[in-house]
């Protein structure tokens, strides 16, 4: 699989940190897209299922792969092998679920877990072994793809639980189920799950560094899921992996993941500014283990100010963005921001530059590119005229005069010492 | 009487026995006249007379009455030689007694007396020959204390006391017969003819019994002799399971006594081996054979010869062969080896026998390292102990590989260590050089050599010995491998200290195999920057020398700043070669204690480990002139001001006050004679001056660094000139920029850019005329200093701010690194203003968060304050700058600088000197923080770790 690989192609990079079932939506799409032999795909993911409870699923495609209507022995050996530990594992949670589903019963519940515990089983007689097989249930749902009733029952199984270490994995487990959901719904509640998990992690001060590390690499692959399909994702997505823990372990375990920092931070104009420069450094340091188009546009620009070699990497990008799951949706919107900071950061340092090289630059034909340029001058985006006489754009003076210079420092000071004498006031005579 | 007839040399000992006046009288005269000449006490007509005496009595009558006076000092004389041979006489009479009854700390008494005497009685003595009663006392004393030391039961039946007293007799004994070795073989040799003569002569007196018992017990004790000799002089077919076993435990026991012959020892338990039955008690034997080769060296300092090294090693192989021929024998050092066993195990029984192969392993790496410390590096002794250390590694990776089979996870990371510190200095092309002879060595040693001497026949059965290593060892072709295996094995079960070495030996390994960012990732992970002040000071030098490397690498590699950060610590402190430990440099201030001395030779590298200081030193000053000359033309007012490498500055100025400067001879005079020809942007005459250096021979790969040196000294001369001569021009010509530095186009236009983002350059590209136009004018120096004193005012109110936010607990302890540490750091701060200034209380900083503000400047402040307390601190400055530089090397701006300063602000109370950890959230990920930015963190690294421990002795 990874002989034919296009280049640029992360998917068996983010396999690694991804569960069994969250990769099916990437080979799914991978399918779609038709990179890979279709016929290894299919292998691929029926090897994948075999793991699962999925049998149905699987049967299918096996059916599809080898062209025939009748599955394996083992196969339907399998199939009723689920099935049976299915009733079973119904039975052993019957119990529990019954008294769940009583609206009456829930409401009792409280805050305190052992206290729940305690009053289930004077009630009804529901013991650990119950909450246990719930959560061997809900698992057991969550592998046969039905998602949407796992999430439901981890839910429960939170309230109850008083494992730390099994309510963690009862919530992996349902932000896995979550986002497998693919509705809109799902994706909000998957991103509060992503922000407990984050908390849980940050957490666990006893943990092993190495653990904690994986669980953060974890959480940064899941969290692609759902902040790429929330609205307020961009930001999110800045926020968690530019912060210090999660960037480190970016460096450390997976410096692929640059490049879906690197979109969120070019498409994002609001944060850019500020993270801009963190991100550039990470790229920088990781350059010798990790490079793909993308980061190296953002080199281009803003390290070697190489504009040309930025046009080149750009038209790479949008090849690699158009393969990849989490990005081709933003694809447009990636290149018209990258093609704004690629002009940006030339205008801060050029006094005049011909509108003919610069219409190249942009990829636009001249008039267009004109028009573009009169379009940012006139909102107010860029101090600038245009002098169509001989077809520059002529960048107003950024520099400030020494006095200016010293003005405003005196301005600041003052501001600051006013402020702070005032402090001082306030906290000698409260 | 007798005395006539014998020689003169038998003569005078029977008449010092004799207790008749007349015998006395005449051996007086006898003595006098054969030793005339040397005692000159008695005139020549004295001798004369004496000697016809025994002729005519009367005339002697005569003689002593014509001189009376000369006749009663003789006669005082006679009586005093009399009384003193009746007290030696008597003395070892007494000894004699104390003998039968087994007092030996009364033996001791006597024996110091009877040694008074015999001095008080040696003006009667003539030449060397001592009194035969003291000789014949001396003998029986000899094997009688022989007798004893064998009598095992005897000996654990005497008190403490006793037995004390025995042995310093014993080792008394030893010296003192030393002198009379030859007197002493005579008398063995005919005692019995001496005996008869002294029954003879003293029928009458009560020693007469004595001797006689005396003389039976010295029989019994040779018989006893010939019955301990008999183990080596019996047929070894009979020699059966207990004799050897109580053999062994016999010498076991004497063990570590003092006054033990450990050289007997040695040759007894050699014999054993060979006779030993069955290979559990071969394995014991051998045990105790190579910890008794390890006695005979003497003490801590020197170092064990290498025969007997080898002898060692031999066999320890022997022992791990046995080991895993038999598995079922354990090895167990808790055990004790006395115990009894008389019957030889059963085969295949589990048994459990005395050892540590551990700690023989280690032992034996540690004398070969001492010995390589000791030996002077030039000669072809140096290059001959070289060679042994392939056999070291095969014994290792034997020990390992057996360690492994038994599952011991407490020694398997020590000895694996011990293999690692042989191999990660190790380059591949000396690696595969090592590899290369002990593969002639294996066949050398299948051609079997003649042996030559003991010295050849240890080689040769150590490369023998190496014939039987299995072929793994051989076959570990790459270097890296071994290594990586090695190491992930260490860091299954090794303890933190063993950890932490082969962590940093990793990273030494891969420095200095060009693998930058593996070895500082290494780094950064382990946190060992953090820890390495808690360690011992072997630990803190293989860190430095792993800093030093990761230096090299990354100079290698052309990441200037990233070098010029590792070295720089090692440098700044001007301690290189200690810190390094290879050699000591004298301090001029302060005096070592010869304890200290010793200490540092002790932990001394070999000659084969050390790291080219020459090499280093260009390394590091290289990278220092591409930092700092474009600093310095940044910043021509104050240079100082955001000054990156002080030693460079040092030598910069130093250089700059020179009336003449002849042409470069060293290091130093080459890079300041391109530092100042970088400074007026002559970059070809720079890297000239570069290239002549001699200690780029020593690298691999020097073409590719001359010509990474030769881009960087471009690019740097390219910002110099624009930095400098910036403000003269109105517009400047990319052409004409790349046509002066050789550059391509792009990469000007690239550094120029970069330079004008950083407004580092005020200008801006006209881009159709392919121009740089400068805008602003450099303002005047009004205006310049009235931008400083703006700056300077800022970093007042900041300093308030801060004061302020403290006070009212708006900033908290938590902000600054340290945590809990930081106010008594603080505190310790301020007191000591006049210390050494070296404090390296270890801030670390990643600056960062809070560059903007402009904390600048440390010297303004404490010029301001007055103190005149001038840190080091460069600090805040380069925090503010920290951003642009893209990484913030903060090093040092934990600047325990200015404190002066921070005191001269008066009542600054709580505020620590120095910016503290912004944006640095302590442990992060959990020991896997990378700081605020690797860069950044590995620019905190802590350098050089045994300055502090300089500073703290």
């Amino acid at each position: 699989m990874a002989a034919a690989a296009p280049a640029h192609e992360l998917s068996s990079k983010l396999v690694q940190y991804l569960d069994l079932h969250l990769t099916l939506p990437i080979m799914e799409y991978l399918q779609e897209r038709g990179l890979y032999n279709e016929d290894d795909i299919l292998r691929a993911k029926l090897a994948l299922l075999d793991k699962t409870n999925m049998v149905d699923f699987a049967m299918d495609i096996y059916k599809g792969l080898n062209g025939v209507e009748e599955v394996p022995a083992e196969m339907k050996e399998r199939r009723t092998a689920v099935v049976g530990r299915l009733r079973q594992l119904q039975a052993d949670v019957d119990p529990i679920i019954k008294c769940l589903q009583n609206r009456h019963v829930v409401e009792k519940f409280r805050q305190d877990k052992s206290f729940n515990l305690q009053f289930l089983q004077e009630e009804f007689q529901i013991g650990p072994e119950h909450v246990e097989a719930l959560y061997q249930y809900a698992r057991f749902q969550f592998n046969c793809g039905n998602y949407s009733l796992a999430a439901e029952l981890l839910q429960s199984y939170r309230t109850l639980c008083t494992n730390s270490e099994r309510n963690m994995s009862a919530l992996w487990g349902k932000l896995a189920a979550e986002i497998l959901m693919h509705e809109a719904v799902n994706i909000q509640e998957a991103r509060e799950d992503v922000f407990k998990l984050k908390e849980t992690i940050d957490q666990q001060t006893f943990a092993p560094p190495l653990v904690q590390l994986q669980q953060r690499t974890w959480l940064l692959h899941w969290s692609l899921y759902v902040f790429w399909n929330h609205e307020n994702g961009r930001n999110d997505i800045i926020d968690l992996f530019l912060s210090q823990p999660y960037m480190s372990a970016i460096q450390i375990n997976a410096p692929h993941l640059l490049r879906y920092v690197a979109v969120a931070v070019v498409i994002n104009k609001k944060k850019q500014r500020s993270v801009l420069k963190e991100l550039i450094r990470s790229i920088q340091q990781e350059s010798y283990e990790y490079s793909d188009p993308v980061t190296q546009f953002l080199e281009c620009v803003f390290v070697h100010y190489d504009f040309d070699g930025a046009q080149q990497k750009l038209k790479e990008c949008e090849a690699v963005l158009d393969n990849d799951f989490f990005l081709a949706a933003y694809k447009d919107e990636f290149i018209e921001n990258a093609r704004l900071f690629i002009f940006e950061t030339y205008c801060r340092i050029h006094q005049s530059i011909s509108i003919s090289l610069l219409a190249e630059r942009l990829g636009m034909d001249q008039e267009a590119a004109e028009k573009w340029i009169a379009n940012l001058i006139l909102n107010a985006k860029l101090n600038a005229k245009i002098d169509s006489k001989s077809g520059t754009v002529v960048m107003g003076t950024q520099s400030q005069s020494v006095h200016e210079q010293l003005i405003d420092k005196a301005k600041v000071l003052s501001v600051r010492t006013y402020v702070l004498a005032n402090t001082v006031v306030g906290t000698v005579k409260p | 009487m007798s005395k006539f007839w014998g020689r003169g040399e038998s003569d005078e000992e029977e008449e010092e026995q004799t207790s008749e006046e007349e015998e006395e009288e005449s051996s007086s005269s006898g003595s006098s006249s054969s030793g005339s000449s040397e005692s000159g006490s008695d005139s020549d007509s004295d001798s004369d007379s004496d000697s016809d005496s025994d002729d005519d009595g009367p005339n002697k009558f005569l003689a002593g009455s014509s001189d009376s006076d000369s006749d009663n000092d003789r006669r005082v004389v006679k009586s005093e030689k009399d009384k003193r041979m009746g007290e030696l006489a008597q003395t070892a009479e007494d000894i004699r007694n104390k003998m039968k009854i087994n007092d030996w700390s009364a033996i001791q008494e006597l024996f110091d007396t009877l040694n008074q005497r015999l001095e008080k009685a040696r003006k009667f003595i003539q030449g060397s020959q001592m009194p035969r009663v003291y000789l014949r006392l001396l003998v029986d004393l000899e094997d009688f204390l022989t007798d004893k030391l064998q009598d095992k039961d005897m000996k654990k039946k005497m008190s403490a006391s006793n037995a004390k007293a025995l042995n310093t007799m014993k080792q008394r004994l030893k010296k003192h017969n030393v002198q009379f070795t030859e007197q002493l073989a005579k008398i063995r040799e005919n005692p019995d003819e001496e005996s008869e003569e002294e029954e003879e002569q003293q029928a009458s007196s009560d020693s007469d019994s004595g001797d006689e018992r005396d003389a039976e017990e010295r029989k019994q004790g040779q018989q006893q002799a010939k019955a301990k000799d008999k183990l080596l002089t019996m047929d070894p077919k009979e020699i059966t399971y207990e004799m050897v076993a109580r053999k062994l435990r016999e010498i076991i026991m004497t063990r570590g006594r003092r006054g033990t012959d450990k050289q007997e020892q040695v040759e007894m338990l050699t014999y054993l081996v060979q006779v030993s039955k069955g290979p559990a008690q071969r394995f014991e034997v051998l045990a105790q054979l190579t910890s008794s080769l390890f006695d005979l060296n003497p003490g801590m300092k020197g170092h064990l010869s290498t025969g007997l090294w080898k002898k060692c090693v031999v066999n320890l192989l022997e022992m791990l062969r046995i080991l895993q021929d038999n598995p079922s024998i354990k090895v167990d050092d808790q055990m004790d080896a006395m115990e009894e066993r008389t019957e030889p195990p059963a085969e295949g029984v589990e048994v459990k026998v005395w050892g540590n192969v551990v700690a023989f392993v280690e032992r034996l790496d540690d004398e070969l390292f001492k010995s390589l410390q000791v030996i002077d590096p030039h000669t072809h002794e140096y290059m001959a102990r070289l060679k042994d250390e392939p056999v070291y590694l095969a014994l290792g990776t034997k020990v390992l590989e057996y360690l492994n089979r038994v599952g011991d996870t407490a020694g398997a990371p020590k000895v694996a260590l011990r293999l690692v510190e042989h191999l990660y200095y190790k380059t591949d092309a000396v690696y595969e050089a090592m590899r290369k002879l002990t593969t002639a060595q294996q066949q050398a040693a299948n051609v079997t050599v003649p042996a030559e001497g003991e010295e050849g026949e240890e080689a040769e059965e150590a490369a023998k010995v190496e014939v039987l290593v299995p072929a793994d060892y051989t076959m570990a072709a790459d270097c890296h491998e071994l290594m990586h295996s090695l190491v992930s094995a260490i860091f299954r079960s090794g303890d933190e200290r063993t950890k932490a070495r082969a962590m940093l030996c990793y990273i030494y390994h891969k420095a200095i195999h060009d693998d930058f960012h593996g070895a500082r990732d290494l780094l950064l992970m382990s946190h060992l920057q953090d820890s390495i002040q808690h360690m011992d000071v072997s630990t803190m030098i293989l860190y430095n020398r792993a800093i030093a490397q990761l230096g090299l690498a990354a100079f290698r590699a052309g990441l200037i700043p990233e070098a010029h950060a590792c070295l720089n610590e090692l440098y700044g402190s001007g301690h290189i070669k200690e810190l390094l430990a290879q050699g000591m440099s004298m301090g001029k201030y302060h005096e070592k204690t010869p304890e200290q001395e010793i200490a540092e030779k002790r932990r001394q590298m070999p000659f084969h480990m050390h790291i080219t200081l020459e090499l280093l030193e260009s390394a590091y000053l290289t990278c220092a002139m591409l930092l700092e000359v474009p600093n310095m033309a940044a910043n021509p007012l104050n240079p100082k001001k955001k000054m990156i490498s002080k030693s460079f500055h040092r030598i910069w100025d130093t250089y700059a006050r020179q009336a003449f400067t002849g042409p470069p001879e060293n290091v130093r005079d080459h890079i300041m004679a391109a530092s100042r020809a970088l400074a007026q942007g002559d970059w070809s005459k720079s890297y000239n001056y570069l290239k002549a250096l001699n200690a780029w021979n020593l690298l691999p790969r020097k073409e590719a660094v001359l010509t990474m040196l030769k881009v960087k000294v471009q690019e740097e001369a390219v910002r110099t000139y624009l930095l400098a001569y910036a403000s003269q021009y109105a517009s400047l010509s990319a052409d004409q920029l790349a046509g002066m530095f050789e550059l391509p186009d792009k990469q000007i236009y690239s550094i120029a850019s970069k330079m004008m983002i950083a407004e580092e350059l005020a200008g801006s590209w006209d881009q159709p005329t392919r121009t740089i136009v400068m805008h602003a004018s450099e303002g005047s120096r009004m205006q310049r200093v009235a931008l400083q004193l703006a700056d300077k005012a800022a970093v007042l109110v900041d300093l308030n701010e801060r004061a302020l936010a403290y006070r009212t607990g708006g900033l908290r302890d938590a902000d600054d690194e340290g945590g809990a540490g930081s106010s008594r750091r603080r505190g310790g701060q301020w007191d000591d203003e006049g210390g050494n200034g070296r404090s390296r209380g270890g801030v670390r900083l990643g600056m960062g968060g809070r560059g903007g503000r402009g904390r600048g400047d440390r010297d303004d402040r404490s010029d301001r304050g007055g103190m005149g307390g001038r840190g080091r601190g460069m600090g805040g400055g380069r925090g503010g700058m920290g951003g642009g530089m893209g990484g913030g090397y903060g090093r040092r701006d934990g600047g325990f600088g200015d404190r002066g300063g921070m005191g001269g602000m008066g009542g600054m109370g709580g505020m620590g000197g120095g910016p503290r950890g912004y944006g640095r959230p302590a442990g992060g990920m959990g020991g896997m923080g990378m700081g605020g930015g690797s860069m950044s963190a590995l620019g905190s690294l802590r350098g050089p770790r045994m300055g502090g421990d300089r500073e703290r002795s």
